[in-house]
Protein backbone atom coordinates (compact mmCIF):
# COMPACT_ATOMS: atom_id res chain seq x y z
CA UNK A 1 0.00 0.00 0.00
CA UNK A 2 1.12 3.54 -0.61
CA UNK A 3 0.29 6.28 2.12
CA UNK A 4 0.66 10.30 1.38
CA UNK A 5 0.32 12.02 4.07
CA UNK A 6 0.25 15.92 4.63
CA UNK A 7 1.50 16.90 8.11
CA UNK A 8 2.53 20.36 10.15
CA UNK A 9 6.17 19.96 10.59
CA UNK A 10 5.75 19.32 14.45
CA UNK A 11 5.88 15.88 13.79
CA UNK A 12 8.62 15.60 11.63
CA UNK A 13 10.63 13.29 13.69
CA UNK A 14 7.73 11.06 14.89
CA UNK A 15 6.30 10.83 11.34
CA UNK A 16 10.10 10.41 9.68
CA UNK A 17 10.94 7.68 12.22
CA UNK A 18 7.83 5.82 11.97
CA UNK A 19 7.50 6.35 7.91
CA UNK A 20 10.76 4.86 7.58
CA UNK A 21 10.00 1.83 9.43
CA UNK A 22 6.70 1.02 7.90
CA UNK A 23 5.81 -2.06 5.94
CA UNK A 24 3.70 -0.06 3.46
CA UNK A 25 5.62 3.07 1.34
CA UNK A 26 4.89 6.24 2.95
CA UNK A 27 5.22 9.87 1.37
CA UNK A 28 5.39 13.19 3.21
CA UNK A 29 4.79 16.60 1.91
CA UNK A 30 5.10 18.89 5.04
CA UNK A 31 3.72 22.12 6.11
CA UNK A 32 5.10 24.91 8.53
CA UNK A 33 4.45 24.56 12.13
CA UNK A 34 1.62 27.19 13.49
CA UNK A 35 -0.94 27.31 10.93
CA UNK A 36 -3.83 26.52 13.95
CA UNK A 37 -3.55 30.18 14.53
CA UNK A 38 -4.74 31.18 11.38
CA UNK A 39 -7.23 28.24 10.08
CA UNK A 40 -8.28 29.60 6.72
CA UNK A 41 -4.90 29.70 6.16
CA UNK A 42 -4.29 26.34 6.71
CA UNK A 43 -7.29 25.30 4.83
CA UNK A 44 -6.12 27.27 1.78
CA UNK A 45 -2.42 25.50 2.44
CA UNK A 46 -4.44 21.74 2.68
CA UNK A 47 -6.29 22.40 -0.11
CA UNK A 48 -3.40 23.57 -2.43
CA UNK A 49 -1.58 20.72 -1.27
CA UNK A 50 -3.88 18.30 -2.20
CA UNK A 51 -4.65 20.10 -5.60
CA UNK A 52 -0.88 19.94 -6.41
CA UNK A 53 -0.54 16.46 -5.60
CA UNK A 54 -3.98 15.52 -8.28
CA UNK A 55 -1.86 18.04 -10.28
CA UNK A 56 0.75 15.48 -10.47
CA UNK A 57 -1.31 12.17 -10.57
CA UNK A 58 -3.30 13.90 -13.08
CA UNK A 59 -0.82 14.47 -15.61
CA UNK A 60 0.95 11.07 -14.55
CA UNK A 61 4.00 12.95 -12.63
CA UNK A 62 3.40 10.26 -10.49
CA UNK A 63 4.68 6.76 -11.21
CA UNK A 64 2.22 5.46 -8.42
CA UNK A 65 -0.69 6.95 -6.37
CA UNK A 66 -1.20 6.60 -3.39
CA UNK A 67 -4.17 4.89 -1.62
CA UNK A 68 -4.50 7.20 1.19
CA UNK A 69 -3.88 10.64 1.52
CA UNK A 70 -3.14 10.67 5.24
CA UNK A 71 -3.40 14.01 6.94
CA UNK A 72 -0.68 14.72 10.04
CA UNK A 73 -3.45 17.34 11.80
CA UNK A 74 -6.22 17.21 14.55
CA UNK A 75 -9.22 19.33 14.21
CA UNK A 76 -6.28 22.30 14.97
CA UNK A 77 -8.93 25.15 14.99
CA UNK A 78 -11.18 23.56 12.39
CA UNK A 79 -8.34 24.54 9.42
CA UNK A 80 -9.59 20.77 8.48
CA UNK A 81 -12.90 21.27 7.94
CA UNK A 82 -14.30 21.96 4.23
CA UNK A 83 -11.55 19.90 2.88
CA UNK A 84 -12.98 17.56 -0.24
CA UNK A 85 -11.17 13.89 -0.76
CA UNK A 86 -11.35 13.06 -4.61
CA UNK A 87 -10.96 9.70 -6.19
CA UNK A 88 -8.42 8.74 -3.09
CA UNK A 89 -9.63 8.48 0.54
CA UNK A 90 -8.52 10.54 3.27
CA UNK A 91 -8.10 9.64 6.62
CA UNK A 92 -7.83 12.17 9.35
CA UNK A 93 -7.06 11.66 13.37
CA UNK A 94 -10.35 12.66 15.37
CA UNK A 95 -8.10 14.46 18.16
CA UNK A 96 -8.69 18.31 18.99
CA UNK A 97 -4.71 18.78 17.94
CA UNK A 98 -1.06 17.26 17.84
CA UNK A 99 -0.95 16.71 21.70
CA UNK A 100 -3.61 14.21 21.55
CA UNK A 101 -1.39 12.73 19.11
CA UNK A 102 1.80 12.56 20.59
CA UNK A 103 -0.11 11.47 23.66
CA UNK A 104 -1.48 8.77 22.17
CA UNK A 105 -5.44 9.72 22.30
CA UNK A 106 -7.73 11.70 22.42
CA UNK A 107 -9.24 10.26 25.67
CA UNK A 108 -5.69 10.46 27.30
CA UNK A 109 -5.44 14.59 26.21
CA UNK A 110 -8.73 14.81 27.55
CA UNK A 111 -8.36 13.20 31.04
CA UNK A 112 -5.19 15.51 31.20
CA UNK A 113 -6.76 18.58 29.87
CA UNK A 114 -9.59 18.09 32.69
CA UNK A 115 -6.87 17.49 35.62
CA UNK A 116 -4.05 19.85 34.35
CA UNK A 117 -5.98 23.14 33.37
CA UNK A 118 -3.47 25.61 32.25
CA UNK A 119 -1.12 23.64 30.79
CA UNK A 120 1.14 24.39 28.65
CA UNK A 121 2.53 21.68 26.68
CA UNK A 122 6.06 21.18 24.96
CA UNK A 123 7.92 18.07 23.26
CA UNK A 124 10.82 17.85 20.70
CA UNK A 125 8.25 19.14 17.74
CA UNK A 126 7.21 22.47 19.50
CA UNK A 127 10.63 23.20 20.68
CA UNK A 128 11.98 22.55 17.19
CA UNK A 129 9.80 23.99 15.55
CA UNK A 130 7.35 26.21 17.24
CA UNK A 131 7.72 30.46 18.99
CA UNK A 132 7.97 29.27 22.92
CA UNK A 133 7.81 31.37 25.55
CA UNK A 134 11.89 31.15 26.31
CA UNK A 135 14.00 33.90 27.67
CA UNK A 136 16.23 33.53 23.99
CA UNK A 137 12.89 33.77 21.77
CA UNK A 138 11.57 36.63 23.92
CA UNK A 139 14.38 38.63 23.40
CA UNK A 140 14.87 38.34 20.00
CA UNK A 141 10.78 39.43 19.65
CA UNK A 142 11.97 42.24 21.60
CA UNK A 143 14.72 43.23 19.48
CA UNK A 144 12.32 43.04 16.42
CA UNK A 145 9.41 44.86 18.00
CA UNK A 146 12.13 47.47 18.56
CA UNK A 147 13.44 47.43 15.33
CA UNK A 148 9.70 48.28 13.75
CA UNK A 149 7.70 49.81 16.43
CA UNK A 150 10.43 51.90 18.54
CA UNK A 151 11.63 51.48 22.22
CA UNK A 152 8.60 52.15 24.52
CA UNK A 153 6.05 50.24 22.26
CA UNK A 154 8.32 47.50 22.08
CA UNK A 155 7.96 47.12 25.73
CA UNK A 156 4.20 47.54 25.52
CA UNK A 157 4.09 45.04 22.98
CA UNK A 158 6.37 41.77 24.51
CA UNK A 159 4.16 42.71 27.99
CA UNK A 160 0.92 41.67 25.58
CA UNK A 161 2.54 39.13 24.26
CA UNK A 162 3.66 37.69 28.01
CA UNK A 163 -0.48 38.40 29.14
CA UNK A 164 -1.54 34.81 28.59
CA UNK A 165 1.56 33.55 30.46
CA UNK A 166 -0.18 34.20 34.28
CA UNK A 167 -3.20 32.53 32.98
CA UNK A 168 -1.24 29.03 32.63
CA UNK A 169 0.13 26.96 36.26
CA UNK A 170 2.03 23.96 34.03
CA UNK A 171 4.22 23.17 31.84
CA UNK A 172 4.49 19.81 30.43
CA UNK A 173 6.87 17.93 28.39
CA UNK A 174 5.95 14.76 26.79
CA UNK A 175 9.19 12.69 25.90
CA UNK A 176 9.66 10.65 22.93
CA UNK A 177 11.18 7.58 22.42
CA UNK A 178 11.85 8.24 18.64
CA UNK A 179 14.44 11.24 19.93
CA UNK A 180 14.65 12.91 22.90
CA UNK A 181 17.69 15.28 23.40
CA UNK A 182 18.79 15.43 26.93
CA UNK A 183 18.37 19.74 26.76
CA UNK A 184 14.71 19.83 25.50
CA UNK A 185 13.47 18.73 28.83
CA UNK A 186 15.40 20.84 30.99
CA UNK A 187 14.55 23.79 28.73
CA UNK A 188 11.12 22.92 29.75
CA UNK A 189 12.08 22.97 32.85
CA UNK A 190 13.73 26.36 32.69
CA UNK A 191 10.47 27.52 31.21
CA UNK A 192 8.29 26.25 34.39
CA UNK A 193 10.81 27.92 36.84
CA UNK A 194 10.76 31.44 35.35
CA UNK A 195 6.52 31.59 35.00
CA UNK A 196 6.43 29.59 38.50
CA UNK A 197 4.62 27.04 36.90
CA UNK A 198 4.94 23.71 38.03
CA UNK A 199 6.60 20.97 35.52
CA UNK A 200 5.38 17.47 34.78
CA UNK A 201 6.84 15.20 32.18
CA UNK A 202 4.32 12.71 30.41
CA UNK A 203 5.93 9.58 27.80
CA UNK A 204 4.66 10.04 24.35
CA UNK A 205 2.57 7.17 22.88
CA UNK A 206 3.33 6.27 18.98
CA UNK A 207 0.00 4.65 18.62
CA UNK A 208 -1.63 6.97 16.71
CA UNK A 209 1.36 8.13 14.34
CA UNK A 210 2.55 4.75 13.53
CA UNK A 211 -1.34 4.18 12.22
CA UNK A 212 -0.88 6.91 10.38
CA UNK A 213 2.24 5.66 8.89
CA UNK A 214 1.34 1.54 8.76
CA UNK A 215 -2.18 2.28 7.79
CA UNK A 216 -3.77 0.59 11.01
CA UNK A 217 -6.39 3.20 11.69
CA UNK A 218 -9.65 2.72 12.81
CA UNK A 219 -12.92 4.70 12.42
CA UNK A 220 -13.27 5.38 16.30
CA UNK A 221 -10.31 7.40 15.89
CA UNK A 222 -9.90 8.53 12.44
CA UNK A 223 -12.50 9.82 10.04
CA UNK A 224 -11.97 7.62 7.13
CA UNK A 225 -13.36 10.24 4.40
CA UNK A 226 -14.62 7.98 1.43
CA UNK A 227 -13.68 9.54 -2.34
CA UNK A 228 -15.79 12.32 -3.45
CA UNK A 229 -17.10 13.72 0.43
CA UNK A 230 -16.11 16.77 2.21
CA UNK A 231 -14.95 16.52 5.65
CA UNK A 232 -17.96 18.25 7.99
CA UNK A 233 -17.75 19.26 11.43
CA UNK A 234 -20.25 18.06 13.99
CA UNK A 235 -19.86 20.14 16.81
CA UNK A 236 -19.99 17.11 18.80
CA UNK A 237 -17.48 14.77 20.35
CA UNK A 238 -17.68 13.21 17.19
CA UNK A 239 -15.93 16.02 16.11
CA UNK A 240 -16.29 15.55 12.25
CA UNK A 241 -17.78 13.55 9.38
CA UNK A 242 -17.90 12.89 5.84
CA UNK A 243 -20.97 14.17 3.90
CA UNK A 244 -21.04 13.28 -0.03
CA UNK A 245 -20.21 16.10 -2.05
CA UNK A 246 -23.40 17.10 -4.42
CA UNK B 1 -9.28 70.67 11.53
CA UNK B 2 -5.62 69.84 11.27
CA UNK B 3 -4.76 69.66 15.33
CA UNK B 4 -7.93 66.40 15.12
CA UNK B 5 -6.36 64.85 11.87
CA UNK B 6 -2.80 64.98 12.96
CA UNK B 7 -4.54 63.37 16.68
CA UNK B 8 -5.96 60.44 13.83
CA UNK B 9 -2.80 60.39 12.26
CA UNK B 10 -0.38 60.21 15.53
CA UNK B 11 -2.59 57.28 16.70
CA UNK B 12 -2.54 55.16 13.77
CA UNK B 13 1.35 55.32 14.03
CA UNK B 14 1.18 54.48 17.99
CA UNK B 15 2.52 57.02 19.48
CA UNK B 16 0.83 57.23 22.89
CA UNK B 17 2.52 60.61 24.05
CA UNK B 18 2.43 62.83 21.22
CA UNK B 19 -1.49 61.61 21.06
CA UNK B 20 -1.90 62.44 25.02
CA UNK B 21 0.17 65.86 23.80
CA UNK B 22 -2.25 66.80 21.02
CA UNK B 23 -5.45 65.94 22.73
CA UNK B 24 -4.26 68.29 25.71
CA UNK B 25 -3.69 70.98 23.38
CA UNK B 26 -7.12 70.48 21.38
CA UNK B 27 -8.76 71.06 25.01
CA UNK B 28 -6.87 73.82 25.79
CA UNK B 29 -7.94 75.26 22.16
CA UNK B 30 -11.64 75.26 23.48
CA UNK B 31 -12.26 72.43 20.53
CA UNK B 32 -15.18 70.27 22.32
CA UNK B 33 -14.87 66.64 24.14
CA UNK B 34 -16.52 64.78 21.52
CA UNK B 35 -15.33 66.28 18.61
CA UNK B 36 -11.79 65.49 20.12
CA UNK B 37 -13.00 61.89 20.57
CA UNK B 38 -14.76 61.41 16.94
CA UNK B 39 -12.72 62.72 14.61
CA UNK B 40 -9.39 62.41 16.28
CA UNK B 41 -9.50 59.32 18.85
CA UNK B 42 -12.60 57.05 17.05
CA UNK B 43 -11.31 58.48 12.81
CA UNK B 44 -7.98 56.95 13.67
CA UNK B 45 -9.13 53.99 15.47
CA UNK B 46 -11.88 53.13 12.30
CA UNK B 47 -8.86 53.60 9.94
CA UNK B 48 -6.71 51.19 12.24
CA UNK B 49 -10.14 48.76 11.75
CA UNK B 50 -10.07 48.96 8.25
CA UNK B 51 -6.86 48.40 7.72
CA UNK B 52 -6.68 45.37 9.79
CA UNK B 53 -10.04 43.60 7.99
CA UNK B 54 -7.92 44.09 4.79
CA UNK B 55 -4.73 42.33 6.13
CA UNK B 56 -2.56 45.83 5.28
CA UNK B 57 -1.54 46.11 9.16
CA UNK B 58 -1.11 43.34 12.01
CA UNK B 59 -1.57 42.66 15.50
CA UNK B 60 1.18 44.56 16.62
CA UNK B 61 0.50 47.95 14.95
CA UNK B 62 -3.46 47.30 16.32
CA UNK B 63 -2.46 47.14 19.56
CA UNK B 64 -0.33 50.37 19.56
CA UNK B 65 -2.70 52.33 17.84
CA UNK B 66 -5.42 50.81 20.59
CA UNK B 67 -2.64 52.03 23.49
CA UNK B 68 -2.27 55.41 21.95
CA UNK B 69 -6.36 55.50 22.10
CA UNK B 70 -6.67 55.14 25.38
CA UNK B 71 -3.68 57.09 26.48
CA UNK B 72 -5.99 60.11 24.36
CA UNK B 73 -9.24 58.84 26.38
CA UNK B 74 -7.61 59.16 29.47
CA UNK B 75 -6.85 62.77 29.09
CA UNK B 76 -10.18 63.25 27.66
CA UNK B 77 -12.85 61.21 29.82
CA UNK B 78 -13.20 63.53 32.80
CA UNK B 79 -14.11 66.43 30.08
CA UNK B 80 -16.48 64.04 28.49
CA UNK B 81 -18.00 62.90 31.89
CA UNK B 82 -18.65 66.70 32.96
CA UNK B 83 -19.87 67.48 29.09
CA UNK B 84 -22.60 64.26 29.77
CA UNK B 85 -21.72 62.37 26.89
CA UNK B 86 -22.56 58.97 27.33
CA UNK B 87 -21.53 55.27 25.73
CA UNK B 88 -22.80 53.62 22.48
CA UNK B 89 -23.38 50.77 24.56
CA UNK B 90 -22.25 48.62 27.26
CA UNK B 91 -20.48 44.79 26.33
CA UNK B 92 -19.15 41.78 28.56
CA UNK B 93 -16.76 40.35 27.17
CA UNK B 94 -14.54 36.84 28.37
CA UNK B 95 -13.01 33.42 27.28
CA UNK B 96 -15.72 30.91 28.00
CA UNK B 97 -14.84 28.04 31.00
CA UNK B 98 -11.91 26.55 30.39
CA UNK B 99 -10.34 28.67 28.14
CA UNK B 100 -7.11 30.40 28.98
CA UNK B 101 -6.51 31.89 25.66
CA UNK B 102 -7.17 35.90 25.97
CA UNK B 103 -5.34 37.73 23.23
CA UNK B 104 -8.12 37.73 20.52
CA UNK B 105 -10.41 38.72 23.71
CA UNK B 106 -8.13 41.59 24.57
CA UNK B 107 -7.75 42.66 21.35
CA UNK B 108 -12.07 42.71 20.56
CA UNK B 109 -12.06 44.49 23.69
CA UNK B 110 -9.26 47.38 22.24
CA UNK B 111 -11.59 47.28 19.07
CA UNK B 112 -14.88 47.99 20.93
CA UNK B 113 -13.83 50.60 23.34
CA UNK B 114 -12.63 52.45 19.93
CA UNK B 115 -16.03 52.54 18.41
CA UNK B 116 -16.85 54.12 22.26
CA UNK B 117 -18.57 51.50 23.69
CA UNK B 118 -18.29 50.47 27.26
CA UNK B 119 -16.68 47.32 27.89
CA UNK B 120 -17.18 45.08 30.89
CA UNK B 121 -13.53 42.66 31.33
CA UNK B 122 -14.62 39.05 33.05
CA UNK B 123 -11.57 37.95 31.97
CA UNK B 124 -10.80 34.00 31.24
CA UNK B 125 -12.12 31.44 32.01
CA UNK B 126 -15.57 32.78 32.71
CA UNK B 127 -18.35 30.18 33.58
CA UNK B 128 -21.99 30.85 31.22
CA UNK B 129 -23.48 31.82 34.91
CA UNK B 130 -20.82 35.01 35.01
CA UNK B 131 -21.61 36.04 31.58
CA UNK B 132 -25.18 36.28 32.06
CA UNK B 133 -25.14 37.83 35.62
CA UNK B 134 -22.47 40.36 34.35
CA UNK B 135 -24.67 41.05 31.67
CA UNK B 136 -27.89 41.69 33.95
CA UNK B 137 -26.01 43.68 36.73
CA UNK B 138 -24.20 46.03 33.79
CA UNK B 139 -27.51 46.46 31.49
CA UNK B 140 -25.53 44.57 28.74
CA UNK B 141 -26.39 45.29 24.96
CA UNK B 142 -24.08 42.37 24.09
CA UNK B 143 -22.13 39.74 25.26
CA UNK B 144 -18.79 38.62 23.62
CA UNK B 145 -17.54 35.20 24.19
CA UNK B 146 -14.50 34.00 22.92
CA UNK B 147 -12.59 30.59 22.94
CA UNK B 148 -8.89 29.54 21.36
CA UNK B 149 -10.07 25.93 21.39
CA UNK B 150 -12.07 23.40 19.92
CA UNK B 151 -12.16 21.79 22.98
CA UNK B 152 -13.42 24.87 25.21
CA UNK B 153 -15.76 25.66 22.38
CA UNK B 154 -18.89 23.77 22.96
CA UNK B 155 -19.32 26.37 26.37
CA UNK B 156 -20.49 28.86 24.11
CA UNK B 157 -23.51 26.87 23.53
CA UNK B 158 -24.01 27.30 27.65
CA UNK B 159 -23.88 30.98 27.90
CA UNK B 160 -26.81 30.89 24.88
CA UNK B 161 -28.87 28.18 27.20
CA UNK B 162 -28.04 30.29 30.49
CA UNK B 163 -29.14 34.04 28.80
CA UNK B 164 -32.60 31.68 27.81
CA UNK B 165 -33.09 30.59 31.73
CA UNK B 166 -32.22 34.17 33.06
CA UNK B 167 -34.97 35.65 30.82
CA UNK B 168 -32.70 37.73 29.07
CA UNK B 169 -32.14 36.28 25.61
CA UNK B 170 -34.37 39.01 24.13
CA UNK B 171 -32.37 42.25 25.92
CA UNK B 172 -29.18 40.68 24.80
CA UNK B 173 -26.99 39.75 21.45
CA UNK B 174 -24.67 37.21 21.72
CA UNK B 175 -21.17 37.22 19.82
CA UNK B 176 -19.11 34.50 19.72
CA UNK B 177 -15.59 34.48 18.19
CA UNK B 178 -11.65 33.11 18.16
CA UNK B 179 -10.12 30.66 15.85
CA UNK B 180 -11.98 28.07 15.80
CA UNK B 181 -15.18 29.24 15.64
CA UNK B 182 -17.76 29.27 12.37
CA UNK B 183 -20.74 30.64 10.98
CA UNK B 184 -22.17 27.46 10.88
CA UNK B 185 -21.10 26.88 14.47
CA UNK B 186 -22.54 30.30 15.69
CA UNK B 187 -25.75 29.23 13.79
CA UNK B 188 -25.76 25.56 15.46
CA UNK B 189 -25.91 27.01 19.13
CA UNK B 190 -28.52 29.88 18.27
CA UNK B 191 -25.95 33.02 18.97
CA UNK B 192 -26.37 36.13 17.08
CA UNK B 193 -23.22 37.05 14.99
CA UNK B 194 -20.12 35.56 14.13
CA UNK B 195 -17.37 37.80 12.80
CA UNK B 196 -14.10 36.36 11.43
CA UNK B 197 -11.49 39.63 13.17
CA UNK B 198 -11.59 41.83 15.52
CA UNK B 199 -12.58 44.84 13.87
CA UNK B 200 -15.33 42.85 11.87
CA UNK B 201 -16.67 42.48 15.36
CA UNK B 202 -16.53 45.86 16.81
CA UNK B 203 -18.72 47.01 13.59
CA UNK B 204 -21.10 44.57 14.08
CA UNK B 205 -21.31 45.49 18.27
CA UNK B 206 -21.76 48.93 17.12
CA UNK B 207 -24.94 48.30 14.64
CA UNK B 208 -26.41 46.12 17.43
CA UNK B 209 -26.56 49.08 19.72
CA UNK B 210 -27.70 51.89 17.47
Amino acid sequence: MRIHIIACRVFSRELNYYASQSPHIVDITWLPQGLHDTPEKLRQMLKSTLDDLYFQKERQMLKHWPDYIVLGYGLCSNGIVGLESRDIPLVIPKTDDCIAIFLGSQKRYLDLFEQYNGTYWLNSGWIETAFIPSKEMLDKRYKEYVKLYGEENAEFLLEQDKLWIKNYNSCCYIGSSVYDCPDYPLLAEQIANEYNWEYRRFEGESRLIRAMTEGTWNDTEFLICPCNHRVEATYDNTKIRAVPIK
Amino acid sequence: MGLLEDISSFLQQGRAPIVKEKVQEALDQGIAPQEILEKGLLDGMGIIGDKFKKNEIFVPEVLIAARAMNAGVGILKPHLVEAGVESKGTAVIGTVKGDLHDIGKNLVKMMLEGKGLSVIDLGVDVSSEQFVQAAIDNNADIICCSALLTTTMGEMKNVVAAAEEKGIRDKVKIMVGGAPITQSFCDSIGADCYEPDAASAADAALAFCS
